[in-house]
C-alpha cells in the first residue's frame, strides 16, 4: 500500500492556512470573552459565560454543571443548560472512568465506542490547585466535535472559568470576613477608627462618627485632616505623635463637638498597628463617650440603690412589726389586767408604731402608684393653715424636745388640692426636721401669699445636709449617707413621693441646707392649679 | 574535522534520517489546530503494525485508563492529541533505530531505557513545576539523545570510535564526540528534528539539553531534560553511553529549586513510573 505525504497535497495546505485564519479571529475573540469571565465576581453570571462560551464551541444538546462542595465533600449540580436529558442524569459520576477524566483534567468522552445518539463527554474545571468541578455534556454523536482546536479551546475556556470560580470563592471569603470584621466593629460600644502611614482612615465604625459628628461613616481612603472637625483633628494629631513614639497612648479624655450646641467628653487610647515583621501600617484610636459612661453610673447605682431600699424597706417594716408585738405580749401575759395605767401607756405605744408601719405602707403604695403612673389626685377645697396646725398638732403630741413655731400670716386662702396629699406633704417634711435634729430645738413654719401662690417655709436648726446629697434628695431610695444619719430610720422614699405629690399639685419643692446649721424647706402651691384632664379626681 | 567537512556531513544525516510517512502525516494533521480525532486516526490506521503498538501503548499502566482502549479514535479522544502524536513518533522511531538482536558496541538497549527513564522523569520534573501540557515533557526526555542514535545508525564507524574513546578514557561521551567528530550528539539531534517538522520546543529542548541557558525562551524546559538526564545517571537508569555524570548546570539547578527530602522522593517516583510503563520501549 501506497501513503502520500499529505504536505504535498496542495488542497490540504489551502485548507490549513484558511483554518489558521480562522483560529487567529477565534483566538481574539475568546481573549474577549476571557477578560469577560476574569473580570466578573458574581457567581451566577460566570457560570451563565462559562455555559454560553461551552455552547458555542460544541454546541450541546445538554449539560450540567456540577462544582465541588467543600463542606460535603462531594459533587453538587449546580445547574443545568439545555434540553432534559435523562442519559446526563443516568451517569454515575463515581465511576472510575469520571475519576481518571477528572485526574488526567482534559475534556474527554464518556462513551466512545459506543454508537448511541448522543456523545457525553466531561470537561474538567482545574483550577489552580485542584479540580474545582466538571461539565458533563450532550452533543450529537454524529458531530466530529473532538477537534483539537475544539480541545485546546474548551481547555481554555474551562481553566478562565475555574480562575474566575476560584477568584470569585477568594472574593466572597474577602467580602465576608470584612462583613464581619464590621459586624464586629460595629457591635463594640466605643468608636474605633484606624488611619495608614499617609493618615488616611482606613477603618471607622458608626460609633465614631457619632462622637466625631460626621455625616457619614463614607471617608475611607479620606485623611482625617479633610474630614474630622478642627477640635478633633488637633487631638488626633497630638495622640498620633505619640502613638508613633510609644507605640501605643494610655487613655486621655478631650473635648468633642458632634454638633455646634453638643460637648461630649471623650476618652482617647491608641495602639500602632504593626504587620507580623514588626513595620508599622497604621494606627487604631478607641474612642469612649464618657458622657455615655457617666450615665450608665448613674444607672449601676441606682441598681445598687433599689437593693439596699429593699433591705432597708425589709428592716424598717420590721422594726414596728416586733415593737408592736412584744408590747401587745407583755399587756396579755405581764401587765396585770387591773393596771389600767401601763396597759394605757404601752397601747399608745402599740398605736404610734401601727402609724409608722401604716405611712411606710402607704409611701410604698404611693411610689408603686407613682412608678406605674396611677397616682391621682382627689381634689377639693382645702384650707392649708388648718392642714398644717393639724400635723403640727400630730408632731408635737409625739415629741418633747422640739418646738413647733407657726407664723400662717393671718388669712392664707383656700387652695384647689387633694387635702390627704397635702397633709402627707407636711407631715412628711416636718416629721424629717425632727428626725434631723435630734437633739431638739425649734423647728419654724412660715407660710404667706402671693401672686396666687402659697410660699410655705419649714425651717429647723438640726444637722443640716451636705452640698452633694441635696442634689440628689428627691431620688428615689436615697438617704444621705451620714454617719449620724446613719440611726435616723425612713424608707427613704418620702422627698421623693412628696416632690411627686407637690409637681402633681402644680407647685414645688426646694430645699437650702449646709452641715451643722439646719435646713430650710420651702414650699410652693398655686392656689387655683390649672389641672389638665390627665388628672382626675379619684373616687 | 574542518567545519566544512561537519555541514557536509550532516546534510548527509538530512538525506538518510527520514521520519516514516504515517508519523509524517499525523505530525502535519495535529499541526493544525483544526484537525480532528478522525483524521487523525485515519492517518494511524494506515499503518496496521503503528497502530497495533500505539493501542499498546495506550492501554500502559503509565496511562491507568480503567477501560480497554480499543480503538485509535478512542486512543486519541481519551489521551488527547499531544499524547498520541508524541505516541506515533515514539513508536515510529523506535522502528527506525530499535535494537537489531546482535552484539553492538554502543548499547541500543541501554540507551533506549536511559531515554524512557528521561522521558519519565521530565514529566514529573514537569508537573513539579507546575508545566501545563506534561504530557509533552515526556517527549523532549525521551526524544533527548536521539543525536547519539542517528550517529550510531548513520555514522557507525565515527561513533565506534567515540565509543572506544570514552571506554579509553573514561570521559563524557559528548567530550569524545567533540574530540573525534567535532560536534555532539545534541548538535546531530537537533538538526534531525528540525528536519522531521517537530515542534520548535522539542528541537530546541534536543539542541540544548547539556546548555539549557542557550535555549533561550526554552530554557526552563531544556533545564527540565537537562536534570533528567543527570538525575537518571545517577540513580542507573539505562545507560547514557559513558559511565561518567555530566556536570550539574547551576542554573539549571536554581529554575528546578529542588530540597535534599524532594529529591528523594522523585527518585522512589522515577523507579515507580519506569515499571508501570514497559510498553514504551522498543523490544
Ligand atoms: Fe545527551
Ligand atoms: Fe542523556
Amino acid at each position: 500500500m501506497k501513503i502520500t505525504p499529505i504536505e504535498k497535497d496542495a488542497g490540504f495546505l489551502r485548507q490549513t492556512i484558511s483554518d489558521l485564519h480562522e483560529q487567529i479571529d477565534l483566538l481574539s475573540m475568546l481573549q474577549d470573552i476571557s477578560k469577560q469571565l476574569i473580570s466578573r465576581f458574581d457567581f451566577n453570571n460566570i457560570i451563565s459565560l462559562f455555559l454560553g462560551m461551552v455552547k458555542e464551541i460544541i454546541h450541546y444538546n445538554a449539560a450540567a454543571l456540577y462544582l465541588h462542595d467543600e463542606q460535603k465533600k462531594c459533587w453538587r449540580l449546580v445547574d443545568r443548560s439545555g434540553a432534559d436529558d435523562p442519559e446526563l442524569d443516568a451517569i454515575d459520576i463515581q465511576s472510575s472512568i469520571v475519576q481518571w477524566i477528572l485526574h488526567e483534567g482534559r475534556w474527554s468522552p464518556l462513551n466512545p465506542e459506543h454508537r448511541t445518539k448522543n456523545s457525553i463527554s466531561i470537561l474538567p474545571l482545574t483550577g489552580a490547585q485542584k479540580t474545582m468541578g466538571f461539565l458533563l455534556m450532550s452533543s450529537h454523536a454524529d458531530r466530529d466535535v473532538f477537534t483539537q482546536s475544539n480541545m485546546k479551546l474548551l481547555s481554555f475556556v474551562a481553566s478562565q472559568a475555574s480562575i474566575a470560580l476560584e477568584n470569585q470563592t477568594l472574593y466572597a471569603q474577602l467580602h465576608q470576613s470584612r462583613e464581619y470584621i464590621e459586624n464586629i466593629l460595629e457591635s463594640i460600644n466605643n468608636g474605633i477608627v484606624t488611619i495608614d502611614m499617609e493618615n488616611r482612615v482606613t477603618q471607622i465604625n458608626k460609633n465614631a462618627t457619632a462622637m466625631l459628628g460626621l455625616p457619614s461613616a463614607d471617608i475611607m481612603g479620606t485623611p482625617y485632616h479633610d474630614t474630622f472637625d478642627a477640635p478633633a483633628v488637633a487631638v488626633i494629631d497630638a495622640v498620633r505623635k505619640r502613638t508613633l513614639l510609644d507605640g501605643f497612648t494610655p487613655e486621655t479624655v478631650h473635648d468633642f463637638y458632634p454638633t455646634t450646641d453638643l460637648k461630649i467628653p471623650v476618652a482617647i487610647s491608641s495602639s500602632l498597628l504593626r504587620e507580623p515583621d514588626g513595620t508599622s501600617i497604621g494606627i487604631t484610636f478607641v474612642l469612649r463617650d464618657m458622657s455615655a459612661s457617666k450615665e450608665i453610673e448613674r444607672l449601676r447605682q441606682l441598681d445598687e440603690l433599689k437593693s439596699e431600699f429593699v433591705s432597708n424597706v425589709s428592716h424598717e417594716l420590721r422594726t414596728p412589726m416586733s415593737i408592736i408585738k412584744s408590747y401587745v405580749e407583755a399587756i396579755l401575759n405581764q401587765v396585770s389586767p387591773s393596771d389600767y395605767h401601763t396597759q394605757r401607756e404601752f397601747l399608745h405605744i402599740v398605736n404610734n408604731e401601727a402609724d409608722r408601719l401604716s405611712n411606710m405602707v402607704s409611701d410604698l403604695l404611693d411610689i408603686s402608684r407613682i412608678e406605674a403612673g396611677k397616682f391621682y389626685l382627689d381634689l377639693e377645697e382645702v384650707d392649708i393653715a388648718a392642714v398644717i396646725e393639724s400635723v403640727v398638732e400630730h408632731l408635737q403630741g409625739k415629741s418633747t424636745v422640739h418646738t413647733f413655731t407657726t407664723d400662717l400670716s393671718g388669712s392664707l386662702p383656700n387652695i384647689t388640692a387633694d387635702r390627704d396629699k397635702i397633709y402627707r406633704v407636711f407631715l412628711n417634711v416636718l416629721d424629717n426636721a425632727v428626725k434631723f435634729s435630734p437633739e431638739g430645738g425649734v423647728v419654724s413654719i412660715s407660710a404667706s401669699t402671693r401672686d396666687d401662690t402659697v410660699t410655705c417655709v419649714i425651717a429647723d436648726n438640726g444637722i443640716g445636709i451636705a452640698e452633694p446629697d441635696i442634689e440628689h434628695i428627691f431620688d428615689k431610695f436615697y438617704r444621705a449617707d451620714t454617719s449620724d444619719a446613719g440611726n435616723i430610720s425612713g424608707t427613704g422614699l418620702g422627698l421623693s413621693i412628696v416632690k411627686h405629690i407637690l409637681e402633681e399639685h402644680k407647685g414645688s419643692i426646694d430645699i437650702a441646707s449646709s452641715p451643722g446649721s439646719g435646713t430650710s424647706v420651702t414650699i410652693i402651691l398655686p392656689v387655683f392649679a390649672d389641672y389638665d384632664s390627665g388628672s382626675r379626681t379619684d373616687t | 574535522m574542518a567545519r566544512t567537512n561537519l555541514k557536509k556531513q550532516l546534510s548527509k544525516i538530512s538525506d538518510l534520517a527520514t521520519l516514516p510517512v504515517v508519523a509524517n502525516n499525523v505530525i502535519q494533521i495535529t499541526n493544525n489546530p483544526k484537525s480532528s480525532a478522525l483524521e487523525v486516526a485515519k492517518a494511524i490506521s494506515q499503518d496496521a503494525a503503528l497502530t497495533s503498538r500505539i493501542l499498546k501503548m495506550a492501554n500502559s499502566a503509565m496511562y491507568g485508563f480503567p477501560q480497554k482502549i480499543t480503538t485509535i479514535n478512542h486512543a486519541i479522544v481519551i489521551l488527547g492529541f499531544a499524547n498520541i502524536r508524541n505516541l506515533v513518533l515514539a513508536a515510529s522511531i523506535y522502528d527506525m533505530f530499535a535494537p537489531n538482536g546482535q552484539p553492538q558496541l554502543f548499547d541500543r538497549v541501554g540507551f533506549w531505557e536511559h531515554s524512557l527513564a528521561c522521558g519519565i522523569t521530565s514529566k514529573l520534573l514537569a508537573k513539579r513545576l507546575g508545566i501545563k501540557n506534561i504530557e509533552e515533557a515526556f517527549i523532549w526526555g525521551l526524544l533527548h539523545d536521539l543525536g547519539k542514535i542517528v550517529l550510531d545508525t548513520y555514522f557507525h564507524t565515527d561513533f565506534a570510535g567515540v565509543i572506544k574513546l570514552v571506554e579509553e578514557k573514561n570521559i563524557l561521551i559528548r567530550d569524545a564526540e567533540m574530540e573525534v567528530l567535532g560536534y555532539d550528539h545534541a548538535e546531530v539531534g537537533g538538526i534531525v528534528a528540525g528536519n522531521w517538522n517537530l515542534p520548535q520546543t522539542l528541537i530546541k529542548v534536543i539542541r540544548f539539553h547539556h546548555a539549557p541557558p542557550q535555549a533561550n525562551e526554552s530554557m526552563r524546559l531544556a533545564a527540565i531534560v537537562h536534570m533528567a538526564d543527570i538525575f537518571c545517571r545517577a540513580i542507573d537508569l539505562g545507560n547514557g553511553g559513558d559511565r561518567k555524570i555530566p556536570c550539574m548546570h547551576p542554573e539549571a539547578w536554581e529554575l528546578l529549586d529542588l530540597d535534599k527530602e524532594s529529591i528523594k522522593a522523585l527518585f522512589t517516583e522515577m523507579e515507580q513510573e519506569v515499571i508501570k510503563s514497559q510498553a514504551f520501549l522498543p523490544i
